[in-house]
Parts: C-alpha cells; structure tokens; sequence
C-alpha cells in the first residue's frame, strides 16, 4: 500500500501539502521570527519589511508568526479529534453490528436522532452550553460527528460480517472478541482510513469556522479562523490580513482532501 | 453469395498496454443460417460480439477489422451512420435480461424509444406496435408488461421482451450472447424455440454460448474460440463426433460429464 | 405508496422526539445559571431573592423533566416561549428570521443544480479529458475552501473591486447573489464529485450496453438513462445540503450581516438566551428531518424498485 501511495501523483502531492504543515506545527518557535502574541503599538498596519516579512496587524502583531503558530493550532485540534473520533465510533459502530437485534435496532434509533441536527448545529449549542475554549470545541466537535463516522463504520462492519471467512472462522470456533479485532477491523480499516482522511479537512473547515464566528477559541489566540474573524474589520482597507491566514486553511484543507481522495483511488479503484 | 454477415480479420486490444485479446477473427453468417461461438469465459466470445455492434469503449479498446452488414463495413463508418444500423439491420440479444433494462424505465418505453430511434413512427403509433409485437412473443397481458418496470417481470418474461425488441425492425442478423444462460430450463427451450423461428424467416444468427446443448440444437456451423483466437471450425456434426484439437475435445467431454452428474 | 410514507412517519415521530430531548438536553447542559443571566442583564445588581423570584417564573426550579414537559407542551401549542434577548416571543422572532435564510438557501440551491447537473455530466463523458481534470483541481478546491473567506473574496472582488453586487441593501434580490454563491460554492464542487461518480458508475452497467444495441443516441442514453439513474443519490445528498446550508447560514450571514436564523442563533447563544436557543435548535432539526424525509419520497416516486423493496418490508 505505501508503495501505490508513492506511485500516486495527488497521493504524494497531498502528503507532502500535510508534512510541510506538520513541519511548521513542530518547529514553529524555530521558523517564527516574532513572538505570535508580541504587540508593538508603534507598527500597526506595518509593510513587510525584514524584521516583519509579512508586515503586522492591527495591534502590531508579526502576521508571518502568527500564521506559522497557526499550524498548531488547526493541527493540534484536528488530529486528536480525529483520534478520539476513530476510537469511539470503531468501538460503537462494530459492537452495534457485530451484537445485531434489538441492540442495533436502538443503536441505529439513536445515530436517527443525532443525525436529525446538522453538526455545526450540534456544535453552536454544545459551544454555547459549555462555553468558549479549545477544549470544550474539541468535546463538541466529537459529539457532533462520532454518530456520523459510527454508522460508517456500521455499515462496513455489516457488509464484511455477512463474508464467507467470517462465518467459517466462526464455525471453526472462533470468539467473538479475536473475530472483531483480527478479522473484522483489519479488514475495513483501508476503508475506515480513506473515510476519516477526507473527514479531517471537513473538521478543520469546521472549527476554524467556529473560531471565525467568535465562539470556541479565545481572541486574540493565533488560530487562522479567529484571525480572519479579527481582521474582517479591515476587509476594505487590509484585505491582506485576511487573505494570508484564508490561504493557509486552504492550503491544510486541500492536502488533506488530495491525500485522502487519492487513498480513495487506491482503496477502491475504479474499473474501466 | 448469400453472406448478410461478413466478419474479417477482427482484432481487439487494450488500448492501455497494447495487448491483443482477439485476433484475427473471421467468420461468415448466411441468410437463415446459425453460427455457433462456443468457448469458456474469458475466451473472447463476448468481446467480439460486443466489437460488432460498436459496444465497445473505444478509450479502453482498440479495434480493427471489418463487418460487412450486406457489404457495408459499419464497424468503420462514423457513430452517427452506423447507428441506423445497429439495432436495426443487426440486434442483440443480451445475456442477463435482468439488469440489462434500464431500471427505471418502464418496459413498454424501452420499445417505443428504440422503435423511434430507427422509423418516423409517432409515439402512439410505436406504442401500438410494441403491443403487437409482444403479443407475437405469445406473451399474456402485454398492456400490463407494457406499463411495468422491468424489476416486476420475471427473466424469461424479459428475455422474450428482448427478443421481440430485437425482432420488431425486421434485422438481417441476430446476435445472441449467452441468451439462455441466465434462465431456466422450460424458458431455455422457449428461447431456442424462437431461435429456429428466426432462423426459419431468413434471419442470420450468431449464438455464443458455452454451452454444447444449444450449439447441438440450434447451429448450423460452429467456431471455437480460446484465448482470442478461432481455434477450430466446422458444422456442427464435424465439431460433436470429430473433433481436431484437444481443446475442443476436452470441452465436449466436460459437457458430457455435466450431463451425467445431471441426469444420474 | 401511502403505507410506506405512513411508515416513514411513523418513525420520523419517533425521531422527533429524540430530537426534542435532544434540543432540550444541549442547551440545558451549562455551567451558566440562565436565572442569573436574566437577573444581571435585566435588574442592576440583583438580590438573590430576586433572581429566586425571576428563577421561579421562568419555571427554571421545577425538575428538568418537568420543565421538559412544559417546553413541550409549549411546543405542540406552537409557543417556543418569550427570548431573554429581545423581548419578543421566540415564535416571532424565528418567523421574522427564517425567510431571510431561506431566502439565501433557495438561490443557493438553485446554483447548486445549475452548476453541478451539466458540469458533472461533461466530465463524466469526457472522462480524463483537460475539461474533466481542470474541474477535479477546482472542485478540490472548492471543498477545501472555507466558506466565510469564501465569502470574503468574493465581496472584495465583486461589491469593491467591481462594485457589481450591492451587498449594502438588504432584500433585493441583487443582494443575495454573492451570499447565496457564498453557500453554493463548496456544496456544489461537493455534489460534482459525487454526480461524476455515480454517472460513471451507471455508465458501466448493462442497461447502457444493451440501449446502445438498440441504436439510442449517446445522447439520449446519456440524459435520460445514466442520468436518471444516478439521481436517487443526488436527492438524498442534496436534501442534507439543505439542512447543512441552514445550518451553515450562521457563517455566511456573520459575513455579509445577513439578518437570518444563523446568525440569530449565534447572538442567542452567546448571550444563553436559551428559549431562544432551543426554538432555533427545534425548528432547524425539523427543518432538516423533513428535507430528509422530503428526500426518500422524491425518490421513491422516482425510483420504482425503492418503492417496491420497501413495500416488502
């Protein structure tokens, strides 16, 4: 499989869209020129000059830090939701199936209801319930979605259950717990993987949405989405601070979507 | 000459290597006369059929050759010419009536659409021919087949639609691929039956197939086929109690064996 | 037909009902005491026996189940309540704010289809052509962008640097092009990826072999067998758009200042004004399960064999 990655054109474009961000998300105190949060009162508004290469803000804050201190930010939020994301609906999508009957029947009755709210819904309410900060956005963004990626899962999980080889392993007297985990997860985690690598773009779209609204994370943070917010002030005399951290979500988002649609192509070819 | 088809030198590639998979087929088929195609999956029996009607994806294959329609190579005229022969002077019968109807289109559709492909008929007017065209397939209630979608008929029921489609603008040449296969036995006597009415008007028809049963009943001539290539050719008396290659042989007695597990 | 929407009913009752609880559930899990809320912004310093006063009118000191029972009640006779923030009955309010959202999501819906049917069909059928790959590259981008800088773009180009748009006044149908675009941008490169998909897929399959035996037009196959088939998908994804779009209102009208049920949800929740909150929740979800439900009857009445399959259950 790495090896088709590799032979993959968008695939190798997107992973290296995704390593450059990841890049900077680690070293950024190394890449940064400027403390993120650093005001200079005497240069707002400044030009790109040496010490400030994409000129500063409305407080005088270095843009070209606080783009780079971006990265940890979209990162760092994305990923472990991502995470968590996996793990709960892997855990609830496969036991629902695998136990079946009554059990899936509410199951699936819940993931009904969930999925009667969009999940930037879910999110606004659970934001405003808990109130602002990374974490609870982080809290809000899996409990909006993990029903959506559960029956996914679910549905893999039913398709592969019904195979020849997981009834024989079952007649050859197989338990149920060794099916699961050595026979059926293995078996659609290529699947899985394809669908949780576009889902992480849509994430992080999301939550910098979020952070663009005002609800989520705190102003004056480096995160791309509250920057875009705090500079929409300026929209007609500053547009570039708006553009700048506009194309950083982009630039993340795309790599995402390329390196997960190219997965796509190599998971499930289509045949000519 | 009293040849309506004339296949020549018919190669088929993959565009996307440059291998050949058929090669150098050739074959006659005579006004009222069968010709036979026999071979396993995979031996290019299908793509040839589906190369002579222009079926093709012409970015996936490559094909060249001749067939000659009564002298009029379609497979080398442009798309929108050869069209008014295909469906027309030649027909096909597919393989799996089942999903070869578009699902939701309702049956009595699929006539009047391919009726107004080829004549100036209006659509009542086809409507009123694809009643009677079905009522020549011996089929009850056509009004009620008519307005069905194709998922609420049974596959022989719809294998006789196909047919009657086929029939309905009187072509010269009657492809059938793997006509019987997907049904069962009382509907496979039906179609064979049919087969020898066509064969019966003048119609020249082409049958592939693999299997020996209905080369035995309906086929004047057989070619066999292998790895995209007429291995062997000759009537159908010469290919049952005189075969040539091994392959064929091997065939024939695989044949037999099927019919002694059956009737055991 | 009749029994499998009354079946369908009957479940979505079911549903809404969960999403009832559910509404009542999120925006009553807070740290924040919405009596206190009301007292601070209403009365200068209140006393603790005040907002006790203000806590039991408001019926906050029952039970959770039975302050529940009474918002539901409220519901069935159509009363959502009176909001903290403006005075106004919810009902009101909402009524006032959803035409403008809907208003946007209907242009928005309309690009979508005009967009998505004909780009998608030209690059299925010229599959790996210049046109299809250049629509790959935008549409990869029209996922990954995100919508409010979206926005933000187009109105720098359009309402400043072409002042062609007026963004300024509010109701004209001028107005609503550059937010309605806003929306349709993203959900229409996602339903062309979609589109192109599906009708590649329906491309393959037998039915298009045997009407192209039968002599059809390419054409004719093309818009009224491949397409048809490939739009029983389309609805149910597009009926979901729907309910994403309103929800997704909230950004583009933060954006423009669009006075919609978005952004009236976003004020509310940053001031906890919670009838306010859970009137908008409700009548989103509603909105959204009735698109869903809208979405299996279309293509039920489209797709014969859906009809048929389901009968059977």
């Amino acid at each position: 499989m790495v090896k088709k990655i590799l032979k993959n054109k968008q695939a190798v474009l997107g992973l290296l869209m995704i390593l450059v961000i990841a890049f900077i998300a680690i070293f950024a105190p190394f890449i940064a020129v400027n403390h993120p949060e650093e005001i200079d009162p005497a240069e707002k508004f400044a030009e790109a000059s040496l010490k400030y290469p994409l000129g500063t803000d409305q407080l005088g804050r270095c843009i070209f830090s606080r783009l780079i201190y971006g990265a940890r930010y979209s990162l760092g939020i994305a990923v472990p939701v991502l995470f968590i994301l996996a793990v709960v609906s892997i855990l609830t999508g496969t036991i629902s199936a695998y136990i079946g009957g009554g059990f899936d029947r509410v199951f699936t009755v819940i993931c009904d209801i969930f999925m009667s709210f969009p999940p930037l819904l879910v999110v606004l309410s659970l934001v405003g319930a808990l109130g602002q900060g990374i974490f609870n956005i982080m809290v809000a963004a899996v409990f909006s979605m993990w029903v959506w990626f559960a029956k996914v899962v679910r549905s893999y999980v039913l398709l592969e259950k019904k195979k020849g080889y997981i009834i024989a392993a079952k007649i050859a007297g197989c338990s149920d717990i060794k099916i699961i985990a050595l026979h059926i997860i293995p078996n659609i985690l290529p699947s899985l993987l394809v669908y949780f690598s576009t889902g992480i773009a849509g994430m992080m779209l999301m939550i910098s949405g979020f952070s663009f609204l005002g609800l989520g994370i705190e102003a004056g943070v480096p995160e791309w989405g509250a920057m875009l917010s705090s500079g929409k002030a300026y929209l007609y005399s500053r547009p570039l601070l708006l553009i700048y951290p506009g194309i950083c979500i982009l630039f993340t988002a795309a790599g995402f979507n390329l390196f997960g649609e190219a997965l796509r192509d190599i998971v499930s070819p289509e045949e000519v | 000459m009293d040849n309506i088809l004339e296949v020549r030198d018919l190669n088929i590639s993959l565009l996307e290597n440059n291998s050949t998979i058929v090669k150098d087929v050739s074959f006659d088929v005579g006004r009222g006369k069968v010709l036979g195609i026999i071979g396993e999956s995979g031996s290019g029996k299908t793509l040839t059929c589906k190369a002579m009607l222009k079926l093709l994806n012409e970015k996936v294959f490559g094909v060249r050759g001749k067939v000659k329609l009564n002298g009029a190579d379609i497979l080398n005229m442009d798309d929108k010419q050869s069209r008014a022969f295909i469906g027309k002077d030649i027909s096909m019968i597919m393989q799996n009536p089942m999903t070869a109807f578009d699902p939701m289109m309702k049956v009595g559709n699929h006539i009047v659409e391919t009726l107004k492909a080829h004549t100036s008929l209006s659509k009542k007017q086809a409507y009123a021919v694809g009643m009677r065209v079905l009522e020549k397939m011996n089929l009850q209630r056509v009004a009620e087949i008519m307005n069905s979608y194709p998922h609420t008929l049974s596959g022989g029921m719809l294998q006789r639609v196909m047919i009657a489609i086929a029939l309905m603008l009187k072509p010269r040449v009657i492809v059938a691929d793997e006509a019987t296969t997907a049904l069962d036995v009382k509907n496979q006597a039906i179609i064979l039956d049919e087969f020898q009415k066509m064969r019966d008007s003048g119609i020249g028809l082409l049958v592939v197939t693999h299997d020996f049963g209905v080369i035995g009943k309906v086929a004047d001539e057989v070619l066999v086929m292998k790895g995209g290539e007429i291995i062997e050719r000759g009537t159908v008396h010469q290919i049952f109690y005189n075969p040539r290659t091994e392959y064929t042989k091997e065939l024939l007695e695989a044949r037999f064996l099927v019919d002694e597990v059956n009737y055991a | 037909m009749l029994g499998y929407i009354s079946n369908r009913i009957m479940g979505l009752i079911i549903v809404l009902i969960g999403v009832t609880v559910l509404a009542f559930i999120f925006s009553n899990i807070s740290s924040v005491d919405p009596a206190e809320a009301f007292a601070r912004r209403n009365i200068l310093n209140p006393t603790p026996e005040q907002i006790e006063e203000i806590r039991e009118e408001m019926g906050l000191n029952l039970p959770v189940y039975r302050q529940y029972f009474n918002w539901l009640q409220g519901v069935l006779r159509g009363e959502l309540g009176t909001s903290l923030l403006t005075r106004n009955p919810v009902r009101v309010d909402l009524a006032e704010k959803i035409p403008a959202t809907l208003s946007i999501v209907g242009l928005a819906s309309f690009w979508i289809i005009i967009i998505t049917v004909p780009l998608s069909v030209l690059s299925a059928v010229n599959k790996d052509s210049f046109f299809d790959h250049t629509l790959r590259i935008v549409t990869t981008f029209g996922i990954s962008i995100p919508n409010f800088w979206l926005g933000f773009i187009l109105l720098v180009a359009f309402a400043i640097m072409l002042p062609i748009f007026s963004v300024v006044d509010y109701g004209s149908l001028k107005s609503l092009i550059l937010p309605s675009l806003t929306i349709a941008i993203p959900m229409a490169s996602s339903s062309i990826r979609l589109l192109r998909a599906t009708i590649l897929e329906n491309m393959k399959k037998d039915f298009v072999t045997y009407a192209k035996a039968r002599g059809i037009s390419k054409n004719k196959i093309i818009w009224q067998h491949v397409l048809k088939n490939s739009l029983p998908p389309m609805i149910t994804v597009f009926c979901q758009y729907l309910g994403y779009m309103i929800a997704g209102s909230a950004i583009v009208e933060a954006v423009f200042s669009w006075p919609g049920i978005g952004s009236h949800l976003v004020s509310a929740i940053i001031a906890r004004d919670l009838p306010t909150i859970n009137g908008c929740l409700l009548i989103i979800a509603v909105i959204f399960v009735f698109f869903n439900l809208l979405a299996d009857i279309l293509n039920s009445a489209i797709n014969p064999k859906m009809l048929s399959e389901a009968g059977e259950v």
